[in-house]
């Protein structure tokens, strides 16, 4: 399985010319990685209890849930976002970079609401399974948190560089 | 006596580099060991493990979803509902990855894991435009997960409707940015690098 077979996939790529078009890539893969954050946002605020069916709403509950939405796929959708536009760099890239900063702010400002919300009130449910206990439920959000500021950092740093004038 | 340098042999050698340049060395020769690490690592074959379990985590999904009495509701659409989650998160990023890995290797293996991903590609976007027909379709013994968050949640506006429908359709389209950058590693594999023109015999 290990026959060499040249030059890899991303070098032809590159070679063929091809490189340019999949700068559109990046800016749909963060549109909608936003789209579903967005909807996921919407879902916290407009429904806010556990079950989803009518019945009490509480707003630290809702707090809880919104800051659910800055998780994984924000961050990880985030980032990957920005792979992409560096590796395809292209017309779009900067756009897509802007788009990669915003989530990254989201994941920051959803991480450190997350944080407040578990100090706050106890009987909210926790984002950690395997640890009882606010500090390790904080923790996991301000993990997200960090991880969403460093995203966001990364993005904007290259949408404003020598390469981000490349891409633009 | 001095060498080609115009030192003397036994003058102590000093690292003249700011702290900011020894760094930066020392980061581009890490950066070396790292690549040259994936050269030689069998990470292609290591990519064409993760899409196969990624491919069979998502068939088990899929059974699962046929075999298990949703809620105990043997209602066609709470099975469509579940069935579109299957082509979620985990497929979507993971092909990614796994896309990423094979795009800097020529193997036969890298090839192979292009193609699985295309096919996780597409069971994503089938499965969003699923949960698209779904999210329009709510009724009361369906419940639907509006967002994917995780939580079962069941419309109970047309702006509901179309808010799940939008996170559904989010996922379709990430799954076509992942057919999209497989098919595209693939083309170069399949065609010829001059783009298949031949030089005019003389």
């Amino acid at each position: 399985m290990s026959d060499d077979r040249g030059e890899t996939s991303l070098e032809r790529l590159r070679e063929h010319g091809s490189r340019p078009r999949l700068d559109t890539v990046a800016l749909v893969w963060m549109v909608f990685v936003l789209a579903i954050t967005a909807a996921t946002v919407y879902s916290a605020l407009r429904f806010g209890n556990i079950t989803g069916y009518a019945g009490e709403s509480d707003w630290w509950l809702k707090l809880r849930l919104l800051a659910s939405s800055g998780g994984t796929i924000a961050v990880f959708g985030s980032a990957i976002g920005v792979v992409l536009a560096v590796v395809f760099a292209g017309a779009r890239s900067r756009v897509a970079l802007r788009l990669a900063t915003v989530g990254g702010m989201w994941a920051g400002v959803a991480g450190v609401v997350g944080v407040v919300v578990v100090f706050h009130n106890e009987s909210v449910p926790g984002e950690s399974v395997a640890f009882d206990g606010r500090v390790s439920d904080a923790a996991v959000f301000a993990v997200f948190a960090a991880l969403g500021v460093i995203v966001a950092t990364v993005a904007w740093r290259f949408s404003r560089s020598e390469i981000g004038s490349e891409l633009g | 006596m001095s060498d080609e340098s115009g030192l003397a042999p036994e003058a102590p050698l000093i690292d003249a580099r700011s702290p900011a340049e020894r760094w930066a060395e020392a980061g581009r020769a890490g950066f070396d060991r790292l690549r040259a690490r994936i050269d030689g690592g069998g990470l292609d074959d290591a990519a064409l493990a993760w899409m196969c379990l990624l491919l069979l985590y998502t068939v088990l999904q899929v059974y699962s979803v046929f075999r298990a009495d949703s809620f105990g509701s043997s209602d066609w659409w709470t099975r469509a509902s579940f069935l579109a989650q299957t082509g979620g998160f985990a497929l979507v990023f993971g092909s990614v990855a796994a896309v990423a890995l094979a795009a800097y290797f020529a193997t036969r293996a890298a090839e192979l894991t292009l193609r699985l991903a295309l096919a996780g590609g597409t069971w994503s976007v089938l499965s969003g435009f699923l949960g698209v027909v779904v999210s329009f379709h709510w009724s009361a013994s369906a419940p639907v997960i509006a967002a994917r968050g995780g939580a079962v949640l069941p419309p109970r506006s047309f702006a509901d409707q179309l808010v799940a429908a939008l996170a559904n359709l989010g996922y379709a389209g990430l799954g076509v940015v992942v057919l999209v950058l497989a098919w595209q590693l693939l083309g170069t594999r399949t065609s010829p690098p001059n783009g298949g023109m031949r030089a005019a015999a003389p």
